[in-house]
């Protein structure tokens, strides 16, 4: 009887442990080549964003935690848009990289800009799993890196975001920016970094 | 307690170090073991066995007291060498010499003490005899009060060698004493019911009770379990008499000795009151006696006296003496002497399981809402 007991109480205090140990997973972004091109390849007849509204040599990256609740919604953005006009969706968190694009041509920004973050250890956590939230990565001139101000799209050079998701397991996430057909990519870029309108 | 103790802070390892050490304290501390008196009766051989096993594997916790019960006790003789004295008398009765014939048996003691030994036949004789020398002596009312107490008492006439006026005296007096209404003479006994011998008659009645009795002298004598015997001389004159009684305790031998001459044999030797009369005997606040039957059909009767009172009974067939141990133990467990080594019936295991039920469900539900979070890092 002895011997269940230890048993029983040490099988409760390793399933304790395990409880306990496991209970912050790792999310890394993901962003493709194509994704990348709709998000920070917006050409206008001025030419490139990226080339028009940053500054080569002090590109600030935005990545935001947006929170959209509790349910679960899809990825379509008219769907996001409706939600968040009935619910509160706000920034959640925010973190800022800055990387250095001035050798960058406007094919290449992008690629030098996933380079100079792969080196950032630095990421966003403590984000609730049971949490419906997004993941936005905004390329900008802005130098402030506060949630709780909107970012000027006037000012953004590119953005892709992710599903909402709620980030209860480890793993990768896809990044990317649904940009419909009937809008242009300066106004589908600015929503996307401007969103939500309730920030 | 260890594992589980290396998730919490400093402050709760300390608690649960101290709780622990306090566990391991009162397991360690062995408390000291309960004495137990057992008294094993039954198949001798059995009985060898079952003291051999009881004293190399005693229940834990208990220390086997064996008692052996002593001798029965031997009966009250009353006045020694009777014969002796009667042959003087009757020698001196021949001579003759009333003096002579009177000195052995003039002992006003003498009848009385015949009596509560219960030697009837002997008070007769003596009775018999101190009328003939009486009447020896020429002293007719002297041997009426003879023949007198010997009618009154009961007793039966003996077939003596006399003068035939000694006989017919005794019949003239035992004719006036049976024509005499009897008057009640009520015992009664302070404590508990006492067995009643009346003028050497032995278990008569029981206390209270009610003896119609001649007028004259009586002898009364109380026996009861763990109570000296008394006898008394009653004198029964004119109206009802009360003789109450209230017998000293007896002394724990003389209890031992009247367990094994009333009970020790008897079916009923795991009845309450030889119980009760056995703890007298062994002074023994847990007392269990075990009955041990072998042959082809063996099996062993036992019960359990605490303070008193008798809190277990069990029968085993098939059990033998080498099952004294484990019967033992049943009896003491049953008798709430000592805990069950079950744990399903410890109630301090249901109070941990549930306990730990509890502490388990709060743990969950804590779990459950622990704020698991996430880490989103760029590409």
């Amino acid at each position: 009887v002895k011997k269940r007991v230890l048993l029983v109480a040490g099988c409760g205090a390793l399933w304790l442990c395990v409880s306990r140990c496991h209970a912050v997973y790792d999310v890394t972004l993901e962003l493709d080549d194509a994704a990348a091109g709709r998000g920070f390849g917006c050409v206008d007849d001025a030419g490139p964003l990226i080339t028009q509204r940053l500054q080569a040599n002090a590109v600030n990256i935005v990545m935001d935690v947006i929170d959209l609740g509790t349910d679960v919604l899809s990825c379509r953005p008219t769907t996001i848009a409706d939600y968040c006009a009935n619910h509160p969706c706000f920034v959640r968190q925010r973190a800022c990289y800055t990387v250095d694009l001035s050798s960058a041509t406007p094919e290449t920004a992008v690629t030098d800009a996933y380079e100079q973050l792969k080196a950032e250890d630095a990421g966003l956590s403590g984000i609730p799993t049971d949490r419906t939230v997004m993941i936005r990565f905004v390329a900008t001139a802005e130098t402030t890196c506060d949630p709780n101000k909107p970012l000027d799209g006037s000012k953004v050079g590119g953005c892709v975001y992710s599903c909402p998701a709620k980030l209860d397991a480890s793993g990768k996430i896809d990044l990317d920016l649904d940009e419909p057909a009937f809008v242009d990519c300066v106004l589908a870029v600015e929503a996307c970094a401007t969103f939500p309108a309730t920030n | 307690v260890l594992i589980v103790g290396l998730c919490y802070p400093n402050d709760v390892r300390k608690r649960l170090a101290a709780i622990a050490s306090v566990a391991l304290g009162c397991a360690a501390s062995a408390p000291p073991r309960a004495p137990v008196t057992v008294v094993v009766r039954g198949d001798a051989a059995e009985v060898s066995r079952a003291r051999a096993a009881l004293a190399a594997s005693p229940p834990r916790g208990i220390e086997v007291r064996p008692f052996e019960p002593p001798p029965p006790r031997l009966e009250e003789t009353g006045p020694g060498d009777l014969a002796a004295a009667l042959d003087k008398v009757r020698a001196a009765y021949d001579l003759p010499s009333w003096e002579k014939c009177m000195a052995p048996i003039a002992d006003p003691a003498l009848v009385p003490a015949l009596l509560a030994a219960g030697r009837r036949d002997g008070a007769s004789r003596v009775l018999f005899w101190r009328a003939a020398c009486l009447l020896l002596k020429g002293d007719e009312a002297g041997a009426r009060v003879a023949a007198r107490e010997l009618a009154v008492r009961g007793l039966d006439l003996p077939s003596e060698k006399s003068d035939p006026a000694v006989p017919r005296l005794l019949a003239d007096v035992a004719l006036d004493v049976s024509r005499q209404q009897p008057i009640t003479v009520r015992v009664t006994s302070a404590g508990p019911e006492l067995v009643v011998s009346f003028d050497g008659r032995h278990a008569v009645c029981t206390t209270p009770c009610p003896i119609p009795a001649r007028p004259g002298p009586h002898t009364v004598r109380v026996d009861g379990d763990g109570r000296s015997p008394v006898s008394r001389e009653v004198s029964v004159e004119h109206g009802p008499v009360e003789a109450r009684f209230d017998p000293p305790a007896a002394s724990p031998d003389l209890a031992a000795r009247q367990w094994v001459t009333r009970w020790s044999s008897s079916p009923a030797v795991d009845s309450a009151p030889s119980l009760h009369l056995l703890a007298d005997a062994t002074r023994a606040r847990d007392l269990a006696l075990m009955v041990i039957q072998g042959g082809k059909r063996p099996s062993v009767r036992a019960a359990l006296l605490v303070d008193g009172v008798v809190r277990a009974r069990t029968e085993k067939e098939g059990a033998r003496g080498d099952d004294a141990p484990a019967l033992l133990r049943e009896l003491l467990v049953e008798g709430h002497v000592i805990e069950s080594s079950s744990v399903l019936k410890k109630p301090l295991f249901w109070i941990a399981i549930v306990a730990v039920a509890g502490a388990a469900a709060g743990l969950t539900a804590y779990l459950t809402n622990i704020p698991h979070t996430a880490t989103v890092r760029p590409p």
